[in-house]
């Protein structure tokens, strides 16, 4: 049984009733600490004496050092002789840092309601928490809460005149299928929280209230604004001008859009999401999410004006963008059915961050800039990008390879790359590049790779070679700042990062083919004391460093928080 | 259409699409790959759980996919299943440690369940000798656990 891992232990004692959870406390390590972290995670209170106790227990800590506060998520009260004094509330608050929500099964009074403390500052409302009570919960929202997640029900239930919630600064409103974010809701609740500096909603609805837009008055508090949810077919004039005239400091926009509900049916050719983006003058951020849309041709794109958007995103002079997200499935096409692409070195030049699904095999430009990067001084550099995550979605294209060393001196200010379906190839060692324009070190900080499935192997087994040594030892040397190393789906036959002194946060290493890398063969070398797996053989990949704080790999056999 | 599986011990087995994509982790990789025809090496699984695994998604093929964690949560083990799952301790473990890796979430919760009702209303000293299972913690531990639950066991 020493072999079940603990979430598999967590997911078994979640079919069994608290009581057992209780008992398996005192089996051995393993199951006591999957216990805990179950039984903690929700707690019910029944009786005041009940309480008292818990309040005790929390101040305990065990030999690890985490208290069981820590792990609490949820309380429920199911009594209302449960009267605690602000000021022990408070002390509870800051021992359950984590808790999302906390309830009273039964009606309350207004005596009950200090469990908004100020400490618990992600609190959550539960859907349609105590709805006939607003008049006693409302009220003491105001002082305390800086973060508010609540759906769209209990935003008016909160948004009416008389109430101010002068803390709070984010609010998210999530729809709940009773009722839709409109115009008169929203400056209700710019009304009601008038230090809003970051809001989230959906659109769903076309806005049927005839407002005086011409009245609107600017939000200029809010700079980054969700719309986790736009219906592009309710993208209407009216929405448009609305969002334009109120958000008027926006530097951080973020649109999910979608147009499954119902087609497009006539709309207004100058209402585009290109036109609303230009016309922001302190837009700095922009993330564009089409998830759901396969089709080149979507009407969703015009909605985009994803031409007018390229030609705008690449003019230096007109785009100030500097953080640029571009996540879709497929690639649009124009008039002439040739897709539109957005990458390319003008615009990669003057960002300092870009995330990019790439969904034409044409569009390469950017990973076949990587895999084939003259290294400078011929090529061109980007030097303002610090983070850079890209996603080939296209198949049947040669894969993609990746120079690592070339990358890194193309892009001298990286911090984060991601890139998946890559591969690497050869040499990563820096030592390779000329050394007079070599610098004497990197700063990137976090590298995740995720090999193509099926890419080549290394070497050739049926000519009785061995698989190839993927040897990253000179590249973390070359970074000395790099914390996070995933390696995944890793197609190397061993890796060998030698670097004693070095210490990585996070490192996970996995593979899915067992003529590749495999985790029984595994040395891991901390701080001078060795933690091997369970088969040592000839061809151990060895990875040598001082510190690792959470190390994932297959079977998580070698996670043991001990080291 | 079929698909070709490869056990850790090289076996090779042919499915029907449908049922290797019980597996969320092989639906994904075909995915991702498309067409073809190279077996899809599991390194986790042994010819004999991949058989027994095979066997399940066959026989729950026409199953509707829920994602109701409730719905999931009460549905009590049917008979099939339940002598699906009378096998030796080591091979229902493996049976889970298969549905985990495979993503197979409607046989991990089986496999889950089974044990549950193997532990229920069992002391953790008959716990530990059902599964044969060492006691590594300390006396010190032991009062630690029991200081901190006290408030929870009165009940």
């Amino acid at each position: 049984m020493g072999n079940l891992p603990t979430e598999i232990i967590q997911h078994i004692l979640s079919y069994t009733p608290r009581r057992q959870v209780l008992s398996c406390l005192y089996i051995n390590r393993q199951w006591s600490c999957a216990a805990r972290t179950l039984f903690y995670h929700w707690i019910d209170v029944y009786t005041p004496d009940q309480m008292d106790a818990f309040q005790l227990c929390l101040s305990y800590s065990n030999s690890h050092g985490s208290t069981i506060g820590d792990l609490v998520r949820h309380l429920r009260f199911h009594t209302y002789d449960i009267l605690i004094p602000q000021d022990e509330f408070d002390q509870l608050a800051i021992m359950t840092p984590n808790m999302l929500t906390c309830d009273f099964s039964v009606p309350v009074t207004d005596d009950h309601l200090n469990i908004f403390s100020k400490h618990w500052k992600h609190l959550t409302l539960l859907p349609r928490w105590h709805m006939d009570e607003t008049d006693l919960w409302v009220p003491t929202l105001g002082p305390q809460l800086s973060d508010l997640d609540i759906t769209v029900s209990q935003l008016r239930a909160i948004c009416v005149p008389g109430n101010q919630f002068c803390a709070l600064t984010n609010l998210t409103a999530r729809d709940d299928g009773d009722a839709t974010v409109d115009l008169v809701l929203l400056e209700a609740l710019h009304r009601a929280c008038p230090r809003l500096m970051s809001l989230k909603f959906d659109i769903l609805d076309l806005p049927i209230e005839t407002m005086d837009l011409d009245a609107i008055q600017p939000a200029p508090l809010v700079t980054t604004l969700t719309i986790a949810y736009l219906n592009a077919s309710v993208f209407s004039d009216v929405w448009f001008n609305y969002l334009l005239r109120k958000y008027i400091s926006i530097s951080s926009l973020s649109i999910e859009l979608d147009d499954s509900i119902q087609g497009i049916v006539s709309r207004n050719p100058d209402v585009t999401i290109h036109s609303l983006i230009s016309s922001l003058k302190r837009l700095d951020t922009l993330h564009l999410n089409i998830p759901m849309t396969y089709n080149p041709r979507s009407e969703i794109f015009q909605v985009v004006d994803v031409e007018a958007l390229r030609d705008w995103l690449n003019d230096n002079a007109r785009s100030p963008l500097t953080s640029f997200s571009w996540l879709c499935p497929v690639s649009p096409l124009d008039l002439d059915n040739r897709p539109i692409m957005f990458a390319s070195a003008g615009l990669v030049q003057h960002l300092t961050s870009f995330r990019y699904d790439v969904s034409d095999s044409d569009d390469a430009w950017l990973t076949d800039c990587l895999s084939h990067l003259p290294a400078p001084p011929n090529a061109t550099t980007f030097p303002l990008l610090t983070t850079l995550h890209l996603e080939p979605l296209f198949q049947n294209k040669s894969l993609f390879n990746v120079d690592l060393p070339v990358v890194l001196l193309c892009m001298p200010n990286l911090l984060h790359l991601t890139l998946r379906k890559c591969q690497l190839q050869g040499s990563q060692d820096p030592a390779g590049l000329p050394a007079k324009r070599r610098p004497r070190c990197h700063p990137l900080q976090s590298l995740h790779l995720y090999w193509a499935p099926f890419a080549g192997v290394f070497g050739d087994k049926k000519k009785g070679e061995c698989l190839q040594t993927l040897d990253l030892t000179g590249f973390v040397n070359f970074c000395p700042h790099l914390d996070e190393l995933l390696l995944h789906n890793c197609c190397a036959g061993r890796i060998l990062i030698n670097a004693p002194q070095h210490s990585f946060t996070r490192l996970s290493i996995y593979s899915l083919r067992p003529d590749r890398i495999h985790i029984d063969q595994l040395k891991l070398v901390l701080q001078r004391k060795t933690i091997e797996a369970a088969r040592p053989s000839g061809t151990l990949s060895v990875i040598q460093c001082k510190a690792v704080d959470r190390f994932d790999a297959e079977h998580n056999s070698l996670s043991n928080p001990t080291w | 259409m079929s698909v070709r599986l490869l056990s850790s011990d090289s076996e090779d087995f042919t499915v029907a699409k449908e049922v290797a994509e019980r597996s969320m982790l092989i639906k994904n990789m075909l995915e991702d790959v498309g067409d073809n025809d190279n077996p899809i090496p599991l390194p986790n699984v042994t010819a004999k759980i991949l058989r027994k695994v095979i066997e399940w998604c066959e026989h729950h093929l026409g199953d509707p996919v829920t994602n109701d964690e409730n719905e999931r949560r009460n549905t009590e083990i049917d008979e099939w299943d339940q002598k699906f799952m009378e096998v030796d301790q080591e091979t229902l473990f493996d049976i889970i440690l298969a549905a985990n890796y495979l993503d197979i979430k409607p046989l991990l919760d089986v496999g889950c369940k089974t044990v549950a009702n193997m532990i229920k209303g069992k002391t953790a000293e008959e716990i530990r000798k059902i599964f044969n299972i060492v006691n590594d913690l300390t006396p010190e531990e032991e009062a630690q656990i029991r200081k901190e639950n006290e408030w929870a066991e009165d009940r």
